[in-house]
């Protein structure tokens, strides 16, 4: 069952995939197995990402198809039960109102089990402090397409070192034009070519 | 050689001869009004105050060419013309100098693919374009956004033909067309949902883009006419291997770009292909598009060398000094980069130097005038 939940997610057969899940569930499948069977196709998608047999478009139907399933899954699951792997704080720099790539990190983020509180485009530093204190998050996941960005980025990683924060949280950002340069000169921790680099960060920072 | 005139150069590059040198020909006009010393909503809505600023920053920095394509003066045009309108500096509550940027919205149900034909598409463009402009639902209403979007139009073709008698072409101006595909998911559906739709619905995305086809050829020859330049800049950036596999692309979008870069090509009106993001994976499928009738503009995520040996001896290629460098590099790394543009891209024509997308409104003035001057000191 695992395996074959797997498979359809792998293969982005949305309907074969929601059925199945269907089913087993009504047949009193554990669901945490159901869990662990998506995240294992959500794997293999990632896995074909990064051979190139996938794109974009693949990545962002196969989260469509997993936050279905698990929509399907979770009203089954003990409260308690799947604890996220780890906590991620993200947005849009301020003055920067792009979200397609901060919304595709949030949800794989999601899919790979990490707790993540989005916050949205156009944050200023002081939102971004906030929102790491109260959650204690580790990670902090900034985004931006324009170059008035970086100096938003930058604005952010100081804000964090003034609030005593960077000891204890890494900062990766991502965006069109983001490349080492741009780490450089924000004093980010890393940055992701895409949203499958993203991810494997947060999976390097938080752990797997 | 002799010395060729800035549109005798532009011509030649597009043709994939051998210009006396490469041209430069950036979008600038973000960038010339904060040189300039203007704000950025003067910049969109005052195409004299754009032009003065211009002005200084080619006289300071260093000539152009030509200007790519020219946001100076549309930003009225652009309020009406598309459906999702871009956020504008000194519009609403945006700051006078803030960033002109596109909002991700959806205004459209998938449903709608299949109700368009029955609508008809002009109609029912005009119909999403009245979400954001009311007051196009009335015929007076109507009768002045048009009168004002026209004024601003002359004034623009003013404008271009001012900087032609100054020796600076300009490239494409305002005529934007764009692919249905692209236009859809910019405009109507938001990039996510487009996506979807291609998996979920995939006749109902084609059967708009056949009858979305028209409208936009119609209006991409309405400007054309107005401008009087032979040249159209079709944006592409959802259809690019930054977003779609190799076969999506070929299923859905090539056959647009295909029809769509025929259609112009037909005319005599040269495609000016600028494509953001990264379509490296899909140079080869752009040999389908027609033989040295068509300019590749990469914006900085493609690998323009690769374009040069993929598609070098099929389209001019024009690109990609990056937004990144020009802002944080060194004006030896923006030299660095030119030189390599102009030696190994250049080599042999067919190309022309052009900044990675839009040199970006906070780019550092000594980089811009390196890219600038570049043309001068190397040779293909």
């Amino acid at each position: 069952m695992k395996e074959a939940i797997a498979a359809m997610l792998a293969e982005l057969r949305e309907d074969d995939t929601l059925a199945e899940i269907g089913k087993a569930l009504a047949a009193g499948t554990d669901p945490l197995a159901l869990v662990e069977g998506l995240r294992d196709g959500m794997s293999e998608v990632g896995r074909r990402f990064e051979e190139k047999e996938y794109y974009l478009s693949e990545l962002i139907m196969s989260a469509e198809i997993f936050k279905q399933a698990i929509g399907l899954i979770e009203p089954r699951l003990a409260s308690g039960s799947g604890a996220p792997r780890g906590s991620v704080v993200i947005g849009t720099v301020k003055g920067d109102i792009h979200d397609i790539g901060k919304n595709i990190v949030a949800t794989l983020l999601r899919c790979g089990g990490y707790e993540v509180h989005d916050l949205g485009v156009d944050i200023p530093a002081d939102a971004f402090v906030r929102k790491l204190k109260e959650t204690g998050a580790p990670v902090l996941a900034l985004s931006g397409l324009l170059t008035l960005a970086f100096d938003s980025m930058k604005e952010t990683v100081d804000s964090l070192a003034e609030a005593g924060l960077r000891g204890r949280v890494k900062v990766i950002i991502g965006g069109g034009p983001v490349n080492d340069k741009v780490v450089e000169y924000s004093g980010a921790d890393a940055w992701g070519m895409d949203a499958s680099q993203a991810v494997k960060l947060v999976g390097q920072f938080v752990g797997p | 050689m002799a010395i060729m005139t800035p549109g005798e150069r532009i011509g030649a590059a597009v043709e994939m001869r051998k210009p006396d040198r490469v041209p430069v020909v950036p979008i600038i006009d973000f960038f010339a009004g904060q040189y300039g010393g203007i704000t950025q909503h003067d910049m969109l809505f005052d195409i004299k105050k754009a032009d003065a600023a211009l002005e200084k920053t080619v006289r300071e920095l260093g000539a152009i060419d030509g200007q790519n394509l020219s946001y100076a003066g549309l930003g009225r045009i652009m309020q009406v013309i598309f459906p999702n309108p871009p956020v504008m500096p000194g519009v609403g509550a945006e700051p006078e100098d803030g960033q002109f940027q596109f909002v991700e919205k959806t205004v459209m149900d998938w449903e709608e693919y299949t109700q368009i034909e029955e609508r008809g598409p002009v109609r029912w463009i005009v119909d999403k374009m009245k979400l954001s402009n009311p007051q196009l639902g009335n015929p007076v209403g109507m009768l002045k956004t048009f009168a004002a979007v026209a004024a601003d139009i002359t004034k623009a073709r003013g404008s271009i033909k001012r900087w032609r008698r100054k020796g600076i072409e300009s490239m494409v101006a305002y005529n934007i067309v764009f692919t249905p595909m692209e236009y859809i998911s910019l405009f109507m559906r938001s990039f996510n949902d487009f996506i979807l739709d291609i998996f979920r619905h995939p006749e109902e995305v084609k059967e708009a883009s056949r009858v979305l086809m028209k409208p936009m050829k119609m209006q991409g020859s309405m400007m054309v006419r107005m401008s009087g330049l032979k040249r159209v800049f079709m944006g592409g950036t959802r259809t690019s291997a930054s977003c779609l596999s190799p076969s999506q692309f070929e299923e859905f979008a090539l056959p647009e770009w295909q029809e769509m870069c025929e259609f112009w090509v037909g005319k005599g009106v040269t495609p000016l292909l600028h494509f953001d993001s990264d379509w490296t994976a899909f140079f080869p499928l752009l040999k389908n598009l027609p033989r040295r009738k068509c300019i590749l503009n990469l914006d900085g995520s493609s690998d323009i060398f690769k374009a040069k040996e993929v598609l070098g001896d099929h389209m001019c290629i024009m690109g990609d000094v990056p937004a990144a460098l020009l802002k944080l590099g060194e004006p030896e790394e923006v030299d660095d980069y030119c030189r390599r543009l102009i030696t190994e891209v250049g080599a042999g024509g067919g190309f022309i130097l052009s900044s990675g997308c839009t040199i970006p409104v906070d780019a550092r003035p000594e980089n811009v005038a390196a890219m600038l001057g570049s043309v001068h000191r190397y040779t293909p």
